[in-house]
């Protein structure tokens, strides 16, 4: 749990924590408790303990919880150590940049750190909140948009789309986020940033809540499944884990306008920018995990083209790569040099060979309402890596285009580089 | 003849993109930081603007901040605010910490490197990247000493180690 803490002597916990490992960075000690509740709410969707007569169960029941509160001091170097814990198996995080500020953080090479060296090579999960703007969870941060990770969105409780979650080529897997009615799990008591629960007479030391949502709810969900799926099969690499996850996948809002792409094109698996590939289901997950042949090593194809192309005022500029290397795509990167004065104006967007599109950047919503507006301007897509999961099992050969739109006139541009790199198998 | 109307358009947007980056161009929907500007000169990527807040209300969060470390690591934190514009999303604090990293299969002796740049080392913290975390040792201010590092040959990058916009979801 990389995240405010976690309360020590939760009676619904405490037999789950991991004292030894847990870390304060406020206080340089091993007991994680917090000062806030969010941690501890956390940590109770993933492993609260399970049939001890106490108030909630946990995902992944018995599994054992590190505590790591980086939120405490905020410090950057913190936040990189607790990410880069050598001895985690999987990093649940449920936090994000305040802002879109496509400003790497530069926790992506300690994560990097995590998948080299941790558990032995095979590489820590590491799962993220895809967060609560309605926006584009691609843009929100290169750990966001990173292979390394996996980017979770949010469902209500019947499994539609919540008002909130962020979505993107980079969702891998959407969980229960609330929204209505909301999680029930533990609180720290005496913590006011979200109620307790107030009308159960066993609940007298406030030691619960039900009105816990959020992205922040949906990704300890897919680490809880993550931990069982480890549980099952220790041999497991985090790109196994990736895989499974997305392939064993439930779709969810049958009706829903996301699951298509372009016409006549049939994908390999079904991908929605705002579900991923669908809600997590821990039963099939963990089926599948037993005796799942791992993934053959990674391979990876990059290509990149310098050109220098002024972009359309209110136009679509289109390019195109052919690759010739076959793999089975587990993930692919985009990159490019990109200047323009107002990236609020435009959309970017990639196909593949087989005709599915990846929307990598775009600033309206669904009713054509701009909302990339105010500090937008200030801000560039030069340097910054999009991320796809949705061509997974597509084979890489075959040209791909690159389309850049803009949108909204007396706005200019430039693309000098584009940089394609495809991982997989 | 196109590619040179190409290459003269690119010229001008480029330029127009860095004016863009002024603090007098900032939109009016935003609060415009007070302070002393300073320009952040990574490796590899383009100079980011910073404004260091000599706002009141930012002197009140600088002395909680400091309540968060033992008296032995206590520093002034300093507040800045990237692109001048003073919001919590892009509100960068100082711990009076610098991270340097060196890379992949460069092995540096941290502490003679600490010595001869007035730093004091404390602890590495990616040894994948050969990542080191400094403490500031001169006055010359933060921002300056970063700029300084990133012009060594050895160096793969040198940034400071703030408290960065961070948000729980």
């Amino acid at each position: 749990m990389v995240d405010t803490g976690v309360e020590a002597l939760h009676p619904d916990l405490k037999d789950n924590l991991n004292l030894d490992l847990s870390w304060n960075y406020l206080n340089q000690t091993k007991d994680p408790t917090p000062t806030g509740a969010h941690g501890t709410s956390c940590a109770g969707i993933i492993a609260a303990r399970g049939w001890n007569n106490e108030g909630v169960r946990g995902v992944a029941p018995f599994t054992q919880l590190v505590g790591l509160n980086p939120f405490s001091t905020g410090y950057d170097n913190d936040f990189q150590d607790a990410l880069a814990r050598p001895y985690v198996d999987i990093s649940s995080n449920s936090w994000g940049p305040s802002s879109w500020s496509l400003e790497p953080f530069g926790d992506l090479e300690y994560i990097e750190q995590g998948i080299e060296t941790g558990r032995g090579g095979k590489g820590i999960v590491y799962v993220f909140a895809a967060g609560n703007d309605g926006f584009n969870a691609n843009a929100s941060s290169n750990v966001h948009s990173s292979r390394y990770t996996i980017t979770v969105a949010a469902v209500d409780a019947v499994g539609g789309k919540t008002t909130y979650s962020n979505y993107g080529s980079n969702i891998l897997i959407s969980a229960p986020g609330g929204e209505i009615p909301n999680i029930m799990t533990t609180y720290l008591p005496g913590s006011d940033e979200y109620p307790s629960i107030k009308n159960y007479a066993d609940n007298t030391d406030g030691n619960y809540t039900d009105d816990f949502d959020g992205t922040s709810s949906a990704a300890p969900m897919v680490s809880g499944v993550a931990a069982l799926m480890l549980q099952a099969n220790r041999n497991l690499t985090y790109r196994d884990v990736k895989y499974i996850i997305a392939t064993t996948a439930r779709k969810t809002d049958l009706t829903h306008s996301g699951w298509t792409n372009s016409i006549g094109v049939t994908s390999v698996h079904e991908f929605n920018p705002y579900y991923g590939f669908g809600v997590i289901n821990a039963d099939a997950a963990v089926k599948k995990a037993k005796g799942f042949t791992t993934l053959s090593e990674e391979i990876e194809i990059k290509t990149e083209k310098s050109e220098y192309i002024a972009l359309t005022d209110v136009g679509t500029e289109a390019f195109s790569m052919d690759i010739n290397d076959s793999i089975a795509i587990e993930h692919v990167d985009l990159q490019l040099m990109l200047a323009h004065t107002n990236i609020g104006d435009i959309e970017i967007e990639l196909e593949s060979p087989r005709g599915t599109i990846s929307k990598l950047a775009f600033c309206r919503d669904i009713s054509g309402y701009f909302y990339c507006t105010g500090d937008w301007k200030y801000y560039s897509y030069s340097g910054y890596k999009f991320g796809s999961v949705r061509h997974l099992d597509e084979n890489s050969v075959g040209t791909w285009k690159l389309r850049i739109k803009d949108l909204r006139s007396n706005s200019w541009g430039t693309l000098s580089h584009w940089s394609l790199q495809i991982f997989g198998h | 003849m196109k590619q040179l109307g190409q290459f003269i358009l690119y010229i001008v947007i480029l330029t127009a993109f860095s004016c863009q980056l002024s603090p007098l161009l900032f939109s009016q929907t935003n609060k415009r930081a007070v302070g002393k500007e300073h320009v952040l000169k990574l490796k590899n990527r383009s100079p980011q603007i910073f404004v260091k807040s000599e706002d009141s209300e930012d002197a009140g969060l600088d002395s909680r901040i400091n309540l968060n470390r033992s008296a032995s690591e206590t520093v002034i934190p300093q507040v800045y605010y990237r692109n001048g514009i003073q919001s919590e999303s892009t509100r960068y604090i100082t711990t009076g910490h610098i991270t340097v990293s060196f890379g992949k299969d460069k092995k540096i002796a941290y502490k003679q490197f600490a010595a001869e740049n007035k730093l004091k080392f404390i602890r590495e913290i990616n040894h994948l990247y050969h990542t080191a975390l400094f403490k500031v040792l001169v006055e010359t201010g933060l921002i300056q000493q970063v700029n300084l590092l990133n012009q060594l040959p050895t160096v793969r990058y040198a940034k400071p180690d703030w408290i960065s916009p961070r948000k729980l979801r």
